[in-house]
């Protein structure tokens, strides 16, 4: 599995950086900004969080996507089939993949949102529920983008495996301007991921060699 | 059975995914028809307003300083949407700027189940400037039990406090879940408790102190008898000065009498003394306000509004309760009613929003609802009569016909451009799946407003929810109109399962799974019919040589015409190929021809039976 995982790390090494470099450039830019502008509440409601939140969720998703769509025009999982390794433990471990890219993504990124709202919230009980149930959401969302990915790029022909995740992302983030970081909204992308993934791996593992 | 479960497993995923992304699809271009809808609706028919509001003596109204008399006035704001934070309201009750930018913070804290004060603010260097690291002092934890300057078990712990400042030391602190209710002094450090049986005069108490829910959604503007202000005023009472350098004639203020107001669920109002909070009688009602399809003058409960507003009014010199003034917003967030209540609880005059046609007749036949008091008609003929005869002339309560006349829908479709965006509105809430709009119409009553316009499946605020809500009793008349209503939307089905049934008789699938997709079909309609596109199995059909049709390789018979495979049987030909050359090593062919194809003609003809039997299948 270890294996396979650093095969899929390997494989997916373009996702890996431009996560990283969209990491940095959020960082940069909160920097920036604090030593532009100074940091309150006021200037942070300018932020542009929306945009932010689109490219990451186009990140998630185009990753899921290309997963799927390199393996099943390189058939890769066809070769590895060959050998000891079964398609359920290269699914397991590109889905581990791409929770490692999220969460590589999303937590300097939520450690530098943490170090701001310590400086510009007053420490106060709800705004610690806000920023938790927040980070909540963005997680949950960025892992229901990623199934989706994975679960388009499997699709025949070239446009749905390319386009369809990110479509799909991009219906679902209104999602979060609707119904707010609420456990309704946890509920709705937990039961979006979960159905995502068991057809990926369904579709994925009954497929012919 | 692995591959019918497989099966099940993808229809059950993509139908799933299916109908959520569906639904948020549907559910943006439905805000969007209302968002316009509402854009587009002038700001009169969004408006109800009472001028003069009939609370106070017409010798005051009609004072000859006074330039504008007395009016109350609610505004709909269809463009904003519920607030999605409830803990914003539940858990920060106030901040208050103190000195050397300190302030001083008022909030529930859910851990400890206290109502918390705390100093807090930025540690400075030495220069002066703020290093970014907050500085916590909590001052006093408030429980049900009492106030102490450390966090204590013995102050007891509050559940689901509700709390408003009343002043700038007072706290009103109602905890729902308790049933309790408080007025708490932060200074004195005193706690006052209603007592038991001034809360057993009315039903659970919803809020206390500012009778407010969502003011975004519904916003009233008071103001009292006004004249012009003096060069002087305008100095030394800069903060009571109104636009138009007005200032009120009279000394009135609102929530601040000898009584605090206390909402039930019912949808009462009770006034309970300020200072005891003893229960001292019933000061009006929620009234209901007109929605798209409907209007009912009857007491609303506050569970089932989006935004409600009450305040008391009372008159300054000796704090006198004069009355108290309520405005609602319908459950689906189009209409608005404002009532006025005198100091007994009675309806004194209200208005409600209403199209403009509406509004003219009814202006015609009872006179307008907002008076300037400049002629002697003020005092004439003008709605009723307040107790006592000593309270100018309101416009009174607004009569059955009008109410009846004043749903919105009459303001939409007198719109340019309202019909086409409702009718539009009507045909994307049929596209949603119909067991939904089933569970819309008998749910509706139960959903509350404010989830109610931010769900995805359940639809209280659609046309069947609406309707549901309005029949509730006859239970065939229920049946009726849901059919009536539901009708596109059944439609739809009905059209989209004659659709699958044929593709799916086309690509030979077994009647049992025809039965199950109609079912779905039917109960879920769109998203179902998707989701069909999305999992049909793919057969390469090739022709049916008895029915001519498309037939699955797959299968033993056609599932057209029920027909075998006719399997060519590979016997001998009946010509047979010589070689002379060959044979006449032999000796016993002729010499004459050196190679030549003979036809072995003796054979008989009915010697190839797949030929005849090919010839003679029965067309059936």
């Amino acid at each position: 599995m270890w294996t396979l995982i650093k095969r899929e790390i390997d494989d997916s090494r373009a996702f890996f950086i431009t996560g990283a470099a969209y990491t940095i450039s959020i960082i940069v830019f909160v920097i920036s900004n604090v030593y532009s502008g100074g940091l309150s509440s006021k200037s942070m409601s300018g932020w542009p969080i929306l945009p932010m939140l689109v490219w990451a969720m186009v990140l998630f998703s185009g990753m899921g996507a290309k997963q799927m769509y390199m393996d099943k025009t390189r058939r890769i999982s066809c070769f590895l089939s060959t050998l000891a390794v079964t398609r359920s433990a290269i699914f397991t471990a590109r889905v581990i993949t791409g929770v490692l890219l999220i969460v590589m993504t999303l937590l300097p990124v939520t450690a530098a949102w943490i170090i701001i709202l310590k400086v510009v919230m007053p420490p106060i009980p709800l705004y610690q529920a806000m920023f938790v149930a927040g980070v909540r959401t963005v997680l949950l969302l960025s892992l229901a983008s990623y199934s989706l990915g994975l679960l388009t790029g499997w699709a025949p022909g070239r446009v749905v495996p390319v386009l369809g995740g990110t479509t799909l992302a991009l219906i679902l983030i209104p999602l979060v301007i609707l119904k707010g970081s609420g456990m309704e909204t946890a509920v709705i992308l937990v039961l979006v991921t979960a159905v995502s993934l068991i057809r990926s791996r369904q579709h994925f593992i009954s497929t012919p060699l | 059975m692995n591959t019918l479960r497989s099966y099940l497993v993808h229809v059950v995923t993509v139908g799933v995914i299916v109908t959520l992304l569906l639904s948020l699809v549907l559910y943006w271009a439905r805000f969007a028809c209302k968002s316009v809808l509402g854009g587009i609706t002038p700001l009169a028919n969004r408006r109800a307003q009472v001028q003069p509001c009939g609370l106070l003596p017409l010798s005051l109204e009609t004072q000859p300083a006074v330039v504008v008399p007395s009016r109350v006035m609610v505004d709909v704001h269809p463009e904003e949407t519920v607030p999605l934070n409830e803990h914003t309201d539940l858990w920060l009750i106030g901040v208050q700027p103190l000195e050397d930018e300190k302030r001083l913070y008022t909030y529930f804290d859910p851990a400890i189940g206290k109502i918390v004060q705390c100093k807090i603010y930025q540690e400075e260097d030495e220069d002066g400037e703020s290093n970014g690291l907050w500085i916590n002092e909590p001052q006093l934890f408030v429980g049900p039990e009492g106030i102490s300057v450390i966090d204590s078990d013995e102050t007891g712990r509050f559940v689901e406090p509700r709390a408003v400042f009343d002043g700038k030391e007072d706290l009103i602190i109602l905890d729902t879940k308790l049933r309790r209710l408080f007025r708490v002094n932060l200074a004195a450090r005193q706690v006052v408790e209603a007592p038991a049986e001034s809360l057993a005069e009315m039903g659970a108490p919803v809020a206390a102190g500012r009778i407010s829910k969502n003011p975004n959604l519904l916003s009233m503007q008071w103001t009292p008898p006004l004249r012009e202000a003096t060069e002087q005023e305008r100095r030394t009472r800069q903060d009571e000065i109104v636009p138009g350098n007005f200032i009120p004639a009279v000394p009135l203020s609102i929530n601040a009498g000898e009584y605090v107001l206390v909402l039930d669920n019912a949808g009462r109002l009770h006034k309970l003394n300020r200072q005891t909070l003893q229960w001292a009688g019933q000061t009006g009602y929620l009234p209901t306000a007109p929605e798209f399809a409907m209007s009912r003058d009857e007491m609303a409960r506050p569970y089932d509004l989006p935004a409600w507003i009450a305040v008391s009014v009372s008159f300054d010199p000796n704090n006198t309760y004069l009355g108290a003034l309520v405005a609602t917003l319908s459950p689906d967030g189009t209409g608005a009613t404002v009532a006025v209540f005198d100091a007994d609880g009675e309806m004194v005059a209200s208005d409600m929003t209403m199209a403009t046609r509406v509004r003219r007749r009814f202006e015609r036949e009872n006179g307008p609802r907002v008076r300037d008091l400049s002629d002697a008609e003020a005092d004439t003929g003008y709605g009723k009569q307040l107790p006592g005869g000593s309270g100018a002339r309101a416009g009174g309560p607004l009569d059955d016909d009008t109410v009846a006349r004043a749903r919105t829908i009459n303001t939409y479709f007198e719109m340019p451009g309202g019909p086409a965006l409702t009718g539009l509105r009507y045909l994307l809430e049929n596209l949603q799946p119909p067991v939904f709009s089933v569970a819309s119409y008998f749910t509706a009553p139960y959903i509350s407003p404010e989830k109610g316009q931010r769900n995805l499946l359940l639809l209280p605020h659609s046309f069947a929810g609406s309707l549901g809500r309005k029949y509730q009793e006859d239970r065939f008349q229920r049946l009726a109109v849901l059919a009536m209503t539901m009708s596109p939307s059944l439609l739809i089905a009905a059209v989209l399962t004659m659709a699958v049934r044929r593709q799916a008789r086309t690509i030979g699938l077994s009647d049992r799974s025809i039965k199950y997709w109609t079912a779905a079909i039917l109960t879920f309609g769109l998203p179902a019919f998707l989701t069909w596109r999305f999992t049909r199995p793919t057969h390469t059909l090739v022709t049916c040589a008895n029915c001519g049709r498309g037939r699955r390789p797959d299968m033993e018979k056609c599932h057209h015409c029920g027909s075998a495979w006719e399997v060519p049987e590979l016997l001998a030909p009946a010509w047979r190929v010589f070689d002379d050359h060959a044979a006449s090593s032999g000796a016993s062919v002729p010499s004459t021809v050196s190679t030549s194809l003979q036809v072995a003609e003796e054979q008989p003809k009915d010697d190839n039976p797949q030929a005849q039997t090919t010839d003679a299948q029965p067309s059936a």
